[in-house]
């Protein structure tokens, strides 16, 4: 005991011992404000932070848990964008929204980033630079500020603008801002843009970094989304106190203001011709083929398209992603268990031209009678067109098509990649994903010996020779086609997360010519030849000869094959009030590539995606729900 | 040691009596009727899942907020578990004529209706199998309240008697994008070969307005073997 009462007066010593100095040291593992903040290159390194946190929709955003998915544990079961979408499904899942419309929840994120930028907009007048720098920092702060706010307003309609740092001492009613309109927030967003560009240079060709175009680029993009709203709002009205005070949905007058704010941004970039296409004018479908795929295979190949990057340098926990273990087929997954999660929908392949009958959507057919609306099943009765090799059947299709998806038959680092989901035994019975109706499939016997030779139902004895259709591991593609667009023909799929460093293009020159193109079709105004020229640039960099008409059917055609996989879709449908109809009742479909034993050669099955349900979009999901609206007393969004 | 123990239980009695479970009532009201076509008298029959909803506000607080009841098939609603007190309740996006809202008190069993008119009724519905039961063919009428036309219409089926546009394993629908007779008689067949063979279906027809945020119409659900 004696030992206790000498610990205890030692103790006691100690805390009278000194005075309260110690209560304030600094803490030497930590950079205080004061220091990060007195000079340019601390500036730089909260920047660098601020940069880490925008809301870019690349590899690492996915639907059920937002961005910057890249985390210690970054299972998210492959669930990529497009599989919400009409462009894709998952090869296990297949809902369009995982938590019933409250995905991409945004809210906190983005206002503790707000408030990051707010920090930074309040320290510059303090720094040590001269006024130009001090321009340019305005003008960077200014292009994440509207960044930000594009954001919150495509999830949540209008929010609260929120352009200073609250005292602490600030009062409740200071520091609950009330949602501004949904009209005020896309003009402040527009605004900051306008205020981003003229404080910013051309930058120094990194494209890492907010610059003037970047900024006019965020400009086009947003005017279009805002315009697309005001004009088809009508086409999936709301109701509600947050529409009756204006915080969701616009007038259908106000677009034309909108797509002429789309217009002056996207001429400004043309005009002043610093970007243009990547390789504009392929010898032949190959050469345009293998250039569209290098271009997303490592942006930096393609500065002169690319106007703004993510760079994903190091790999590991919070520095690279995941999109080459979950993306590359089962054949050529190295080490990674579970690939060929995405899987590019028939629907997205019928889009695409043939060379033979330009201005044309291509539906892939398969029979002889040329019904492409029958997903029923194998129906024996119906004459099937048979190929010698299965990848004949997409011989006339846009050269984009290949370096999109992966096509049953093609080559893939150096491999023959086999998708294949039933055969029909040399007796006529048909074995596999073709049954009537989404029937239960027969799946045996699942070898079958003809003349010696041994055929596999899925074209392969094993998972690991096969990429299609069978259960194995969830790896295996549901439709008929792999994923392919970003993947990395040299990388090898390690067993861990967070490897791949692809980098990943948020803005590229073609988004811009065809924001463009669909503004002056939708409005009437700008330039119709610059315009037509636009979309016919990026025709003819996929080895298309002749030219198609600037019409509204050929701009989104262009602009959903162009941008296949880039996370346009989703915001496709939302901003002109698509996903409801795209998706009322909606299967997603399959090619099913199908050996034929009697002859040995190939036909296809376009049927619904086995195993799956048809899909409906809620309208309320065009918005999000606020959260906390309880304690912050916003006006919650229609229908949560 | 003995004193330790006994002041530990001592603090532990403290804190176990120190506070309730719960200091509120619980829910102890009943909230319950139906929508009702003031015309035929009869109850407006919805879909479950992504029909029509009655919006309710329990006024007397600060900031409330707005909830939501969903309607059942028949067009009943109940909630069991309501607190008494005075609310503001109004049916919206459904299948039937603006409802103004109401304030209502709460307290005990609270039965409630709502008169309106459905934007479109269902008359005259006869369902039957063909002669080899490969189809369901179902006949009937379209009486439009409104002048809106009608969007489209769907025969919809399955083993649950609530079917409707969320609950339903098979789908014939078909679009009409005009205004309608109400003495034009319209078929819609069904072909059965994804039904299973031997189990009682529930079939409804359904017709949707073209009127924004409108939700479909139904006739009531009949039972047929298949």
């Amino acid at each position: 005991m004696k030992l206790y009462r000498n610990i205890i007066l030692i103790a006691l010593l100690g805390l009278i011992a000194c005075n309260d100095d110690f209560l304030n040291l600094e803490p030497t593992d930590k950079v205080s404000a004061d220091a990060l903040f007195s000079s340019p290159e601390g500036v730089k390194v909260f920047m660098a932070g601020l940069y880490y946190q925008m809301p870019i929709e690349d590899f690492n955003w996915t639907p059920d848990k937002g961005f910057s998915w890249n985390t210690g544990d970054a299972n998210n079961a492959g669930m990529f964008p497009i599989v919400i979408t009409d462009d894709g499904i998952g090869s296990e899942h297949q809902s369009i929204t995982s938590r019933g419309g409250y995905d991409f929840e945004w809210w906190e994120q983005g206002y503790k980033l707000n408030r990051d930028i707010n920090l930074l907009f309040q320290v510059i007048p303090e720094l040590d630079v001269d006024q130009e720098a001090k321009d340019a920092l305005y003008g960077e702060a200014s292009f994440m500020r509207a960044y930000v706010y594009f954001e919150l307003a495509k999830l949540y309609g209008g929010v609260p603008i929120i352009t200073t740092i609250a005292p602490v001492d600030a009062t409740e009613e200071e520091l609950n801002v009330p949602r501004s309109t949904e009209k005020e927030t896309w003009d402040f967003v527009l605004a900051t843009c306008d205020t981003a560009a003229m404080l910013l240079d051309a930058g120094d060709g990194s494209r890492r970094r907010g610059t003037k175009y970047v900024s006019l680029a965020l400009k086009s993009r947003a005017a279009l989304h805002a315009a697309s709203v005001a004009k088809y709002w009508d086409q999936s009205p709301l109701s509600g106190a947050a529409v009756d005070a204006g915080l969701v949905g616009m007038d259908p007058s106000v677009a034309a203001g909108y797509y002429a704010q789309c217009i002056s941004a996207s001429e400004e970039i043309i005009e002043d011709g610093l970007f243009s296409l990547f390789h504009p004018s392929p010898a032949s479908v190959e050469e345009a083929t293998e250039n569209y795929r290098q271009m997303f295979e490592n942006p930096n190949r393609a500065t002169g398209e690319a106007i703004f990057i993510r760079g994903y340098t190091l790999q590991g926990v919070d520095l690279g992603s995941c999109q080459e273990n979950w993306g590359n087929p089962a054949q050529t997954a190295g080490a990674w268990p579970h690939p060929g999660r995405f899987c590019p929908t028939l629907d997205l392949a019928d889009i695409y031209e043939n060379y033979s009958d330009p201005g044309q959507s291509a539906p892939i057919i398969t029979t002889v009678d040329g019904d492409v609306e029958n997903y029923d099943g194998y129906d024996p009765s119906r004459t099937y067109l048979e190929f010698d090799h299965p990848s004949e059947i997409f011989a006339d299709k846009d050269a984009r098509l290949g370096a999109t998806v992966i096509l049953p038959g093609s080559i893939w680092k150096d491999v023959e990649i086999v998708i294949q989901g039933a055969y029909i035994l040399p007796d006529g019975s048909p074995i596999g994903h073709i049954e009537l109706n989404n029937a239960a499939v027969v799946g045996s016997p699942a070898e079958y010996e003809v003349d010696g030779s041994v055929y596999y139902l899925y074209g392969g004895s094993t998972p690991k020779l096969y990429s299609g259709f069978s259960s194995a591991g969830g790896n295996m593609t549901r439709t008929g086609f792999g994923f392919r667009k970003f993947l990395d023909s040299e990388y090898v799929p390690i067993l861990g997360w967070n490897y791949s460093t692809t980098d990943w293009i948020d803005f590229r020159y073609a988004e811009i010519l065809l924001n463009y193109a669909e503004a002056v079709v939708e409005s009437g105004t700008g330039d119709a030849t610059i315009a037509a020229e636009g979309i016919n640039a990026l025709r003819h960099r996929a080895a298309h000869q002749g030219d198609i008409p600037l019409t509204l059917e050929n701009v989104l055609r262009e602009r959903r094959v162009e941008m296949a996989f880039e996370n346009k879709r989703y915001w496709d449908l939302i901003r002109r009030r698509e996903y409801h109809t795209a998706f009322f009742d909606t299967y997603r479909h399959a090619l099913v590539p199908v050996q034929d034993l009697r002859t040995m050669k190939y036909l296809f099955v376009r049927r619904n995606c086995h195993n799956t349900q048809p899909m409906t979009f809620d309208d309320a999901w065009y918005y999000k729900t606020i959260p906390g609206t309880g304690a912050n007393g916003l006006t919650q969004n229609p229908q949560y | 040691m003995k004193a330790i123990k006994i002041y530990m239980l001592a603090i532990l009695g403290l804190l176990l009596s120190s506070c309730e479970l719960d200091n509120y009532d619980g829910p102890d009201a009943k909230f319950f009727g139906s929508i009702i076509d003031s015309g035929t008298n009869e109850a407006i029959p919805q879909d479950l899942i992504q029909g029509s909803v009655i919006d309710y506000v329990e006024l007397g607080f600060e900031n409330p907020q707005t909830q939501q009841l969903r309607f059942k098939a028949d067009g009943t609603f109940r909630n069991n578990l309501m607190f008494s007190g005075t609310y503001e309740v109004q049916p919206v996006r459904g299948n039937f004529m603006e409802v103004p809202i109401e304030t209502i008190e709460i307290n005990g069993d609270t039965e409630h209706n709502f008169m309106t008119l459905p934007y479109i009724r269902i008359n005259e519905v006869n369902m039957a199998l063909n002669a080899d039961s490969s189809r369901l063919i179902a006949t009937f009428k379209l009486e439009q309240l409104v002048p809106e036309p009608v969007k489209s219409m769907m025969l919809v089926a399955d083993l649950n008697p609530s079917v409707g546009v969320g609950i339903r394993t098979a789908t014939q629908g078909a679009n009409v994008g005009r205004v309608v007779d109400p003495d034009e008689e319209f078929t819609i067949e069904l072909k059965t070969k994804s039904l299973e063979k031997g189990k009682e279906y529930f079939f409804r027809v359904c017709a949707l307005i073209d009127v924004p945020e409108a939700k479909y119409n139904f006739c009531t659900a009949v039972k047929v073997g298949i």
